[in-house]
């Protein structure tokens, strides 16, 4: 739209607007006039009302009825499931422990012998005797234990600050190392709701149910990324497993079943990710068996849950 | 993969008795509105049964622009998933779920459209029929089956009460995903002519859905 077009001509481009169907050029300048006019605003989503009718005009989809219907709403209602599910795992305690933002405890250094000064401000010895009662060999010994009591207080307290220096030089690596490492966990850990966020609503991810015959209510989601080749696998309403034993996932390949991990449950759920690559054409089923602990090369427990392709 | 299932705690309709004059879209309206504000809930049974009403809709809308059956399937899924992410941004003093929704699935058809380069080249079909029992056939719920196929019969209706070449544009811009400028390239008239044939197209087909309006609302 041209600058210094009116109100009446955008209102005239209207009908158009609620089209889509204004031209590149013009549509800036009629959305910066409707964005401030009242009277616009009003009347675009009248016809923008009337425009999303039109939608009814159209024929009825070949496979409105048929397994489309069904196939994404499962996926939908999976991704949205997933979602919370991810949100909620995603809501780790983000504050760091008050250790790692504490002060350092440097003011409360303490320095012993810092009493020790001057010995003419503090005699060693009370009541001193007189100076002129003195031998001259005693004056000696005085000054020389004097001279001893400083030295040794002077070393006593260039000991303790080397002591202190070398505990700050030990632990300043390891707090800024301590540092470092939960700047990486954290930054690990967005990395890690990022991927597994795009392992669940990403464009190449499948989603497969796998059911049971054996536990009614039991049920596993695996969402297969196809493009990172990772398997986020969320089960519910799994039975309780008995001391010593496991989950363990496979994946049952046109050559070859592979396992994909092992889990355990709390309150019948439990969650993991894998990493296998395996072509579209050659997956032909993902199972859940129960399996000792560790899990094992090849199953052998009874199969849980499983989805065949 | 399991068929799918019908929404949970009897959401819908599940008073039906609505005949099939229409007279219950405001009802609908309302089911509609309460959805939404469960999906902004993250109330994922919420988004089931929002997908089970509006599915039919969006996906003939998606077909019929894309002409392709799995080009359609991704932007329904597209859009709903953009329905259920930005749930709170639906604000009931803007307009209805109705526009709301189908603006969102237009706006995802005709992103698919630009990145495939394959805008409608078809004949227009000058005498559309007006058919009343399609949808009867597909949604789970008989009375929102009634409801849509009344919708569908109105706007069918007024389409057909327009000019040939009023209704020509209309289906060039909303289907076809033209700008006006394309389709005076297309038709061979000047762009003039093309902006008063929509807006004129438009105000015609706003009023003789005023009633349709009047029940959503």
């Amino acid at each position: 739209m041209k600058p210094g077009t009116t109100h009446d001509e955008v209102f005239a481009s209207l009908p158009a607007l609620a089209l889509d169907a204004v031209d590149a050029s013009e549509r800036a300048g009629v959305l910066s006039h409707v964005a401030d006019c009242e009277i616009c605003r009003a009347e675009l989503e009248s016809l923008r009302a009337t425009a999303s009718s039109l939608a009814f005009a159209a024929p009825l989809a070949a496979d409105t009825a048929t397994m489309s219907r069904g196939r994404i709403r499962d996926k939908l209602t999976a991704r949205a499931t997933a979602e919370g599910q991810a949100r909620r795992l995603a809501k780790p305690p983000l504050v760091f422990p008050k250790e790692a933002v504490a002060p350092t405890p440097l003011a409360s250094r303490s320095v012993p012998f810092h009493r020790v000064t001057s010995p003419s401000a503090h005699p060693a010895h009370s009541p001193s005797p007189s100076a002129s009662s003195r031998h001259p060999a005693e004056w000696v010994a005085l000054v020389a234990g004097i001279l001893f009591v400083v030295t040794l207080g002077a070393l006593l307290v260039s000991w303790n600050d080397r002591a202190n220096l070398q505990d700050k030089l030990v632990s300043q690596p390891i707090r800024d190392m301590k540092a470092a490492h939960r700047g990486d966990s954290l930054t690990a850990l967005i990395g890690s709701n990022d991927s597994m966020i795009a392992g669940l609503v990403g464009r190449d991810v499948t989603m497969m149910t796998l059911t049971s015959r054996s536990a009614k209510d039991a049920y596993a989601r695996v969402f297969w990324d196809r493009s990172r080749n990772s398997w986020t696998l969320f089960a519910r309403s799994m039975p309780a497993l008995k001391a010593g034993r496991t989950y363990q996932l496979w994946i049952v390949t046109a050559k070859a079943t592979v396992s994909g991990g092992t889990f355990d449950v709390v309150n019948g759920a439990g969650a993991m990710r894998a990493t296998f690559a395996v072509s579209p054409d050659n997956l032909r089923a993902i199972a859940i068996t129960e399996e000792p602990a560790g899990g094992v090369a090849q199953p052998t427990g009874e199969t849980i849950l499983s989805v065949t392709r | 993969l399991p068929a799918a299932k019908l929404p949970a705690g009897g959401g819908g309709r599940g008073t039906g008795g609505k005949g099939g004059n229409g007279g219950g879209d405001g009802d609908g309206a309302a089911i509609d509105a309460r959805l939404v504000r469960r999906m902004k809930a993250a109330d994922e049974n919420a988004l089931g049964e929002f997908y089970d009403r509006w599915f039919p809709v969006v996906n003939c809308l998606a077909t019929r622009m894309l002409k392709s059956a799995a080009d359609a399937e991704d932007v329904v899924e597209e859009t709903f998933w953009q329905a259920w992410r930005q749930a709170d941004r639906f604000h009931p003093e803007r307009g209805t779920v109705q526009t709301w929704l189908l603006t969102i699935a237009r706006s995802r058809v005709l992103d698919r459209m630009r990145a495939t380069k394959r805008l409608r080249e078809d004949a227009i079909d000058a005498n559309p029929k007006v058919e009343t029992a399609d949808f009867v056939s597909s949604p789970t719920d008989p009375s929102l089956a009634v409801e849509h196929a009344e919708r569908k019969r109105l706007v069918l209706a007024a389409l057909a009460d327009l000019p040939r070449e009023q209704r020509e544009v209309l289906e060039l811009g909303y289907f076809g995903g033209l700008s006006q400028s394309e389709i005076a390239q297309r038709t061979h008239l000047p762009l003039g002519t093309i902006k008063t044939r929509v807006r004129l197209a438009m105000l015609k087909l706003r009023e003789r859905l005023s009633p349709l309006r009047e029940d959503v609302r």
